[in-house]
């Protein structure tokens, strides 16, 4: 009896998603729910405009696009990488977003075919261990780190989607053979290799390893205790600096542009951007909005001057990683 | 109206022979024992009727309704209006007594149940499941079950052999009360001699022949014990030894005297009985050479100068090896080698 | 009377078909439209690298299956023959891994080894994820092969005993032959569960194929995926058709099996039973409930750090679980019969394994291009398609139709014939004999086959993710990911504590029924 009430209420909840209205907007969200969860409930209230969300794996969600073509669901891809919209937009999956979209933004966040706009930005570090690595043995130059005494206390996840970014850009700044040299260099050395970022800085802070390769915002996500482990940038120019952007895109022919694109603006409001920021301890796309006091701002550190569509596809990137064995 | 007749029933498992133009009926009322050593493909005969195989040739008709075909199958096991009894019970563990004894009819019929459960003594028991029951209490419960449903034809396979002498008497009491009153024909497959002399009205015995396992002889049980034609009936039905004679006017006269009953067409050899033995102690030429007390009698085997062979006897009082004496036989019956000898 | 089974009828054969069909035929359609869509070929170059990770992949499943078997059999064997103190609430703790996923554990066992071994070292790679993955799957091979020993009688083991055998004679001669079936069956389950794991050696960082399988994926390219795929469903196929042979002849069981008297263990074999089934529980449990307890204390200690409700997670967890277990049971069962009782059309059994030895992810998007192409070509609407949660049930059933076939398979093979056969004699409809000896005969494998399956689609990820509909189905096995990711370490222990707490449960409430 217990069983039967339990199945009715079950199905129950089942039908309460099956049916929707056609107004609501449907996001495929490939930032986590614990990142974006709350501020989509937000942009959903606050706008007016049912929202849906489907979460997963960036790249697993853009492979579902791409497969899904013009039957999918998606109104809004939220994507963890720009980098990842590369596919859809050769296939003209996006559509063309509203110039004045874009006003006001950090250009670094700008799509200059306004296929898609950056929302906001991580940028790529060594999580050092304070204590084991004091300042001055700590590294000016990403280059450096092919050397065995920085190699062999590395940690790196070559299967992320972020460290393949990099490698990307690294790619656009030292050209291939460089790169892969320099990878092959590093490899050599027997860096620890891990499957995500967030159990790297873990590892830094337990002393596993003494630094790792990684985003900024774990430091701060993973709540080590005070000054264990520092973020440390490169210096000014460094092609170890590079800023990840984070950005959201409307599907060509969506029937549900008007809606998804509202959620979009609100996005990039200058409230919201301001709450990302402190919520969030990402950089902010928009001008003028402070980031969160204990990141360390963006435009001292000098980053590595690359055009954001250098980042724009991953596959000679996995090549080469495959090639080297790191994958 | 016969309740169970096949005719020319022959079988075959890929090219093994099993069974061979077997023919057999049995009337409402009636139990026939099919009896055999065992690869003598008496199961097979059970498993044909039951509708478990598909016999590969000939005829098998239930209450005048044919259900198997030369090769074909024309009514399932379940629509033949059998009743199946196995050795080992296989009564369903996750039912009480009283519903393993519903299961067969319809809505269950608690009257019928009921006077099962009074009929076969398990009123107290009605509620308990089979693992329960000590073996005696679920086999009468797998006797109950095979007849609720009134079926025309009651199969027994071997349905004694795991229960002890007294039991055995009482089930086979209640087997025939049952049979009786409901009218069916009863189909008993056995090994064991003495259940199918004790229960059976007929015994089809069976052998083995070239090409598979056949009937031998067909009759009651005491025609076939006291004319048994052959030496593997003569085996089959009872213990025998035999003897080399010449037939007289009177009946026969052999090498231990004149025999002044005998059964059948003379033919030179006799089968002869060990109740049919007279051993007078004396100093006799006749000697003990084992003797085993059975209680009501002494079984005795002898050994004598002018007889190749042990002679088998039953003798009235309590004797022991090496004790000599005098054999006189009594009763005695031709017998050939083989049936086919015989039938001639 | 000897009776042999009889043949499942043409109805149940149509059935089993269908069924798998339905599970098997239907996404490898699907990738194969897909593969017809976007045509892919794997390079030579390509092909040439991926052979090493193939030959790990299989090295390690191997591994994994034979370990998990033997560590397995031994469990069980112990459990169900030897006496000594405390074997009971000792056998249920060695089976509590089967709570435990995969990935969950490998986690904490990385962290573990920090926190005992110090920081320098630390076993990763191949042999961590043996390591992992035998732990995971041996109580699944104890659950099988217990059950199987249950079913025997005890008559030819004491028979075997009273002449004086030794125990390794008793168990070659006497023992083995009658759990050989289930031993297959686990030997398959954890080979499968190794082949398609995808969690334990990402976090181990083991190179298997399943790595590169994943990339293809992420870089849109599903036609080399499917490749991929292929290439290790075929590697897989000549195990599991040996595994289909060794099954051995299975005797039926006895309708009222007695347990023999357990054997009296001597202290060393009393140690060793001990000391393994702590050793099971202990690290395949108790590490990971106390790792994430430390990562939920942790949480509590920080003002700042909130918990995100769970209601909904656990929700859409336990439906989830409860209705894919139920369609997989319902599909598996006529497969199940007819490999069990037509050995001409066992074949279908080794369908269903080579289904659940693909990765999820593949699976998954073999069902997501299977609707789509019925949305194009039938006109079902896609979206209702995906949104009705048929789907998903769908996936799950494909992904752990081997899981359910096991423990029912061996029910299966157990059932008396000559019930059925005094049961058709009687005349009474065979839907009677099904409900009122068949079922209840086939409760306990049953039972065990719906724990199995409702707990791994618990543990499930990328089916669920893929299929989960445009509303993403939000399940614990979901936050815990989301929140490992963002490195929010509190709120994923929270949602694994949830997680080991439901898997255990629904466990122990299966396994504590008589």
């Amino acid at each position: 009896m217990r069983a039967i009430r339990l199945m009715l209420l079950l199905s129950l909840a089942a039908c309460t998603t099956l049916f929707s209205d056609e107004s609501t907007v449907t996001i495929y969200s490939g930032r986590g729910e614990a990142l974006v969860g709350e501020l989509l409930a937000r942009a959903s209230r606050e706008t007016g405009v049912p929202l849906r969300v489907q979460y997963g794996s960036t790249p697993e969600l853009v492979t579902r696009m791409v497969v899904e073509a013009d039957q999918t669901q998606a109104d809004l891809l939220f994507a963890q990488e720009i980098t990842h919209f590369q596919p859809l937009v050769r296939r003209g999956m996006l559509a063309r977003l509203p110039d004045d979209l874009s006003e006001g933004l950090d250009p670094r966040f700008i799509d200059q075919a306004h296929h898609w706009v950056g929302t906001s930005g991580r940028l790529r570090v060594l999580a050092v261990n304070a204590e084991s690595v004091p300042p001055d043995a700590r590294p000016r130059s990403l280059r450096d780190l092919a050397q065995p005494e920085y190699a062999s206390k590395l940690a790196w996840a070559p299967q992320n989607a972020a460290f393949q970014a990099h490698v990307s850009a690294l790619r656009a700044l030292w050209g291939h053979d460089e790169t892969a040299r320099w990878l092959r260099q590093v490899h050599a050395s027997g860096p620890r290799t891990f499957p995500k970022n967030a159990p790297i800085v873990q590892a830094v802070a337990d002393g596993v390893v003494q630094m790792g390769w990684v985003n900024h915002y774990y430091l701060h996500q993973s709540r080590i205790s005070n000054g264990a482990v520092v973020n440390h940038s490169f210096a000014e120019g460094d092609a170890g600096n590079v800023l990840l952007v984070a950005g959201i895109a409307v599907r060509e022919g969506s029937p549900r542009v008007e809606g998804a694109t509202r959620i979009v603006r609100w996005l990039l409001s200058e409230a919201v951007q301001e709450s990302v920021a402190q919520s969030s301890w990402e950089y902010p796309a928009r001008l003028g909005v402070p980031t969160h006091p204990d990141v360390a701002p963006l435009d001292p550190i000098g980053l590595a001057d690359l055009d954001p569509d250098h980042l724009s596809d991953l596959a000679p990137a996995r090549a080469m990683l495959r090639e080297l064995g790191l994958l | 109206m016969t309740a169970l007749s096949i005719r020319a029933l022959g079988h075959h498992y890929g090219d093994t022979p099993a069974v061979h133009e077997v023919d057999l009926t049995v009337q409402p009322g009636e139990i026939v024992a099919l009896l055999g050593r065992s690869g003598c493909g008496k199961t097979t005969v059970l498993r044909a009727i039951a509708g478990l195989l598909t016999p590969t040739r000939g005829q098998v008709a239930i209450g005048g309704q044919i259900v198997a075909d030369g090769g074909r199958e024309l009514v399932p096991t379940e629509k033949r209006g059998i009743g199946l009894v196995f050795q080992d019970y296989a009564l369903f563990p996750s039912l009480t007594v009283a519903q393993n004894i519903a299961f067969g009819l319809r809505r269950g019929d608690p009257q019928r149940v009921q006077a099962l459960l009074d009929r076969l003594q398990l009123t107290e028991l009605a509620q308990r499941r089979p693992a329960q029951l000590s073996g005696g209490q679920q086999q009468r419960v797998g006797l109950a079950r095979a007849l609720a449903p009134r079926p025309s034809v009651l199969l027994l396979d071997e349905p004694f052999a795991n229960l002890d002498g007294a039991l055995r008497m009482e089930l086979g009491a209640l087997l025939r009360d049952a049979v009786a009153e409901d009218g069916a024909a009863a189909v008993l497959v056995s090994h064991d001699r003495a259940d199918a002399l004790a229960l059976a009205d007929r015994l089809a015995l069976m052998g083995v022949g070239p090409k598979g396992g056949v009937i031998l002889r067909d009759g009651r049980p005491e025609d076939l014990y006291l004319d048994p034609r052959g030496v593997d009936v003569a085996q089959l039905t009872g213990e025998a030894w035999f003897l080399d004679a010449e037939p007289d006017d009177v009946g026969a006269t052999s090498v231990l005297g004149p025999i002044a009953q005998v059964d059948g067409r003379p033919t030179g050899r006799l089968c002869v009985r060990p109740e049919s033995v007279r051993f007078t102690p004396c100093e006799g030429p006749a000697r003990v050479r084992y003797a085993a007390f059975q209680g009501s009698f002494t079984r005795l085997v002898l050994e004598h100068p002018d007889v190749e062979g042990p002679i088998l006897a039953a003798h009235g009082s309590l004797l022991s090896a090496g004790s000599t004496g005098r054999v006189e036989i009594a009763r005695a019956a031709w017998i050939r080698e083989r049936i086919d000898d015989a039938g001639a | 009377m000897s009776i042999g089974v009889r043949p499942p009828s043409a109805r149940t054969v149509a059935l089993a078909f269908v069924a798998v069909g339905v599970v098997v035929v239907w996404p490898a359609l699907g990738l194969g439209y897909g593969l017809f869509r976007a045509p892919a070929a794997l390079t030579s170059a390509e092909l040439w690298s991926a052979l090493p990770l193939l030959r790990d992949s299989l090295l390690l499943s191997v591994a994994v299956a034979v370990s998990a078997t033997l560590l397995g059999g031994w469990l069980a064997w112990i459990a169900e023959r030897l006496r000594y103190p405390g074997r009971s609430a000792l056998a249920l703790f060695a089976l509590l891994p089967l709570a435990t996923p995969s990935y969950l554990l490998a986690a904490t066992f990385e962290r573990a080894q920090v926190m005992l071994l110090g920081p320098s070292y630390s076993l990763r790679g191949l042999v961590a994820a043996w390591l992992v993955l035998t732990l995971v799957t041996a109580p699944v091979v104890q659950l099988v092969v217990a059950s199987a020993l249950q079913r025997s009688s005890a008559n030819e083991e004491e028979a075997a005993r009273s002449l004086g055998a030794s125990r390794v004679a008793l168990l070659r001669s006497v023992v083995l032959p009658r759990v050989q079936a289930g031993m297959v069956f686990g030997f398959v389950l954890s080979f499968v569960y190794a082949l398609s794991d995808f969690g334990a050696v990402a976090v181990l960082d083991a190179p298997v194929l399943t790595f590169r399988l994943y990339q293809a994926v992420a870089s849109h390219q599903l036609g080399q995926a499917t490749l991929y795929g292929l290439l290790l469903s075929i590697a897989a196929v000549p195990l599991l058709l040996l595994a289909g042979r060794l099954r051995g002849k299975a005797r039926a069981g006895v309708a009222n099996p007695r347990a023999p008297a357990r054997l009296p263990a001597g202290t060393v074999e009393a140690g060793l039973a001990v000391g393994t089934q702590l050793m099971v529980g202990g690290l395949g449990t108790l590490l990971p409930l106390v790792e994430l307890a430390r990562w939920v204390a942790r949480g509590l200690t920080q003002p700042d750090a909130t918990f995100a409700s769970l209601g909904i997670p656990a929700l859409h967890t336990v439906g989830a679980s409860f209705f894919g277990a139920v369609l997989t049971l319902l599909l598996a069962l006529p497969v199940t019969w007819v490999a069990a009782r037509a050995p001409r059309l066992s074949g279908i059994r080794q369908a269903g394994w080579i289904a659940s030895a693909l990765p999820g992810p593949l699976l998954a998007f073999g069902w997501l291009l299977c609707a789509l192409w019925a949305g194009t070509y039938l006109g079902l609407p896609y979206g209702v398609v995906m949104s009705s949660g048929l789907l998903l049930l769908l996936g799950y059933a494909t992904r752990f139709l081997a899981e359910a076939a096991a423990p029912l398979e061996a029910g299966i093979l157990h059932l008396d014939p000559r019930q059925e056969a005094a049961a058709r004699s009687l005349g009474a409809p065979r839907s009677r004999w099904l409900l009122r000896v068949v079922a209840p005969a086939l409760t306990p494998a049953t039972g065990g086959a719906f724990v199995l399956v409702f707990i791994a689609i618990l543990k499930e990820l990328p089916v669920t993710l893929l299929l989960g509909g445009p509303a993403g189905l939000s399940t614990l096995a979901f936050r815990v990911f989301d929140r490992y990711n963002e490195a929010m370490f509190h709120d994923a222990g929270l949602a694994g504590l949830i997680l080991l707490a439901t898997t255990l449960t629904a466990l122990l409430f299966t396994l504590e029924r008589p």
